[in-house]
């Protein structure tokens, strides 16, 4: 007996109860969904986070202010550095610190032509541009010379050539920040976007004409810092926090009042959180397809019950214990590969339907749809070994003689 | 010698205690022999069909096939004998009825290592003999009762077995029908020169054959041969 005929004897009895089989199949059907949707979304969230990160790069090194005792937490906002604080920090002899930049953001309302809306308006001093990596799309970046002169100018997100100018290129265009004007210098190049971070709809100034024009006092919440090289990183750390300590005063003996954190250590606090999510969500895929493949050893039952007559009959021209054996068990992992292909469809529309709505990137699931096949086959071979065993083992005369 | 066995003994448990169905059965069957089994109900026929079918295992005594001593082999060698040196036909048919008269007809062949490509040809072989050539892909029930036991009798031949055995296969049929029946094994006795054992309890019927042999209680009481 060869494989193809152990598929069309599962084929023609499954196909003779579709209904059943299509019952039995609903727990894993359920469970294999759940594994993938999870899958899918999981790889997603992780994969937008990685994508925001990855517009940092792996030398970069954040520091906020207040002392943060736990991993991942929201800075303390009473906190703050001063722009002078950090133009020392700039002008300070460093030996593993190529860049560095501070920022500082508010939403402030913006008008442009007729229409009025609420911007986020990022006001961003030293190397922030390079550190981020910003290129122009049109017109030019923010320079150094217009920090220093305090230029009422502009650098917009992509986005916003849709969303707020009506389409059209805003460079050389005049707008009014919350009452004053400022013109449009350029706009730079779409970035990488995660649900967290979104620069493309940014309205970026220097920091000092924010601090002159939008709000009182020079207070930056975010200050960050680019090591020479990624393997200085451990070093450009240490020499953040010396250098930080010297100009804020801290003494000897006191704490920092600042955290230096680098990328890597930020990510992985995220993941754990991400781990921690998907890991609760798989134990309950994992109970569905425990429910499914009890539910796939019940229905075999039913079908082996209800087939005495049939096992006896083939033993009695021929059949040996392990053709009956692999009859059933193929006829279980039939099920629950039709359960998993079925799951594995709906979780892939579902997970796509997710990430659209949560604004992810959408994922090619290779490896879910191959971990669905492998949990689908599996089930039916665990859940189905023991009736197909006990079907096997049946005595050919007892069961002819059942009615 | 086909056949021979010495001294079958079968007990069945039933509950504490235990049955005796055979008593200590002798019987000696040459090659293409046509015996009928006759005797009241419960005397133990189709105990001894089964022990001679190797479907079932005596209690006590030697049952030798071709020489082979039959208590001696495994599951698996049993299954090989039954698949390819025996041909059963059942009282009540035994077809799956999902499947089609030619597949219910190719059955052993899939516990068999007969070549894919021969199976079909030798399937239609078989019922053309039984007079069911034009109702391949049929399903049983679309067929009479007479009908279905060809088929059913077309399955114990595709093997080309040695031996047939018959448990009662008139015994769910009319007068007729039975007479067509019996007038097939008749014909492949004759024909294939195969061993067939018959199951009957009419009078009638064992008069197709050449020997009728008699159980009553689990023992042999008359065995004889007709002219
Ligand atoms: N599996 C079994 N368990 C218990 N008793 C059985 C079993 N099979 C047959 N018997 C008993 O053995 C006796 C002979 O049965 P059987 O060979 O079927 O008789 P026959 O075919 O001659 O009518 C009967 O009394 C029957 O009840
Ligand atoms: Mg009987």
């Amino acid at each position: 007996m060869d494989f193809i005929d152990h598929i069309t004897i599962s084929f023609t009895s499954l196909r003779s109860n579709v209904f059943r089989t299509f019952f039995s199949t609903l727990g894993i059907i359920i469970g294999v969904m759940a594994v993938v949707a999870l899958l899918g979304i999981g790889k997603s969230a992780q994969r937008s986070i990685e994508l925001s990160f990855d517009s940092f790069g792996s030398n970069s090194i954040y520091v906020v202010p207040g002392q943060q005792s736990d991993n991942f937490g929201p800075p303390n906002l009473a906190d703050t550095f001063t722009l002078s604080e950090v133009d020392r920090f700039i002008d300070y002899p460093k030996k593993y610190i190529e860049g560095i930049a501070a920022q500082t953001f508010t939403n402030f309302r913006v008008q442009y032509g007729n229409t009025t809306e609420s911007q986020t308006i990022l006001g961003s001093h030293g190397d922030y541009i390079e550190i981020q990596n910003f290129e122009a799309e049109y017109g030019r970046l923010l320079t150094k010379k217009d920090s220093d002169q305090r230029a009422k100018v502009a650098l917009v997100g992509p986005d916003l050539i849709e969303d707020f100018f009506n389409g059209e290129n805003p460079v050389g265009k005049t707008m009014r920040i919350n009452g004053t004007s400022f013109t449009v210098i350029g706009v730079f190049k779409k970035k990488g976007t995660s649900s967290f971070d979104n620069p493309n709809d940014d309205i970026m100034i220097p920091f000092t004409t924010y601090s002159q024009y939008l709000v009182s006092g020079d207070n930056l919440s975010l200050v960050s810092v680019e090591a020479i090289d990624p393997k200085f990183v451990e070093q450009a750390k240490d020499e953040t926090r010396s250098i930080l300590r010297k100009i804020r005063g801290v003494g000897t003996n006191q704490e920092d009042d600042f955290t230096v954190r680098d990328s890597g250590e930020i990510l992985s606090s995220i993941n754990q959180i991400t781990g921690i999510f998907t890991g609760f969500l798989s134990s309950i895929a994992a109970i569905s397809l425990l429910v499914g493949g009890i539910g796939v050893t019940n229905i075999m039952f039913v079908s082996i019950t209800e087939r005495t007559k049939e096992i006896g009959l083939r033993k009695s021209i021929g059949a040996k214990n392990r053709d009956i054996l692999i009859q059933f068990l193929t006829e279980s992992i039939m099920v629950t590969l039709l359960g998993g292909i079925i799951g594995i469809c709906v979780g892939i529309i579902l997970s796509f339907i997710a990430s659209k709505l949560l604004d992810l990137p959408t994922e090619i699931y290779l490896d879910a749809i191959g971990l669905g096949v492998l949990f689908s086959v599996i089930i039916g071979l665990i859940f189905g070994i023991y009736p197909a065993q006990k079907a096997s083992k049946l005595n050919p005369i007892d069961a002819l003689r059942y009615e | 010698m086909l056949i021979s066995l010495k001294n079958i003994h079968k007990s069945y448990t039933i509950g504490s205690g235990s049955y005796l169905a055979l008593k200590g059965v002798n019987l000696q069957i040459e090659k293409s022999e046509f015996v009928a089994i006759m005797g009241p109900s419960g005397s133990g026929k189709s105990t001894m069909l089964h022990i001679l079918g190797c479907l079932d295992t005596p209690s006590e005594g030697t049952y030798h096939l071709n020489g082979k001593n039959v208590g001696t082999l495994n599951d698996n060698e049993l299954s090989t004998i039954r698949n390819s040196q025996i041909g059963f036909v059942f009282q009540s048919f035994n077809l799956l009825p999902k499947f089609s008269v030619l597949d219910n007809t190719m059955l052993p062949f899939l516990y068999s290592d007969v070549p894919k490509n021969e199976r079909k040809k030798r399937a239609v072989e078989s019922l053309e003999k039984v007079g069911l050539g034009s109702k391949l892909d049929n399903k049983p029930n679309q067929l009479s009762g007479g009908q279905i036991q060809r088929v059913a009798i077309a399955r114990s031949l595709v093997m080309k077995p040695n031996i047939i055995l018959a448990d009662e296969p008139t015994g769910n049929l009319d007068t007729k029908t039975g007479d067509e029946v019996m007038d097939i094994f008749s014909r492949i006795h004759s024909e294939e020169k195969a061993t067939i054992i018959v199951i009957t309890h009419e009078p009638e019927i064992a008069e197709y054959t050449d020997r009728t042999i008699m159980l009553k209680d689990g023992l042999i009481v008359n065995d004889t041969k007709s002219a």
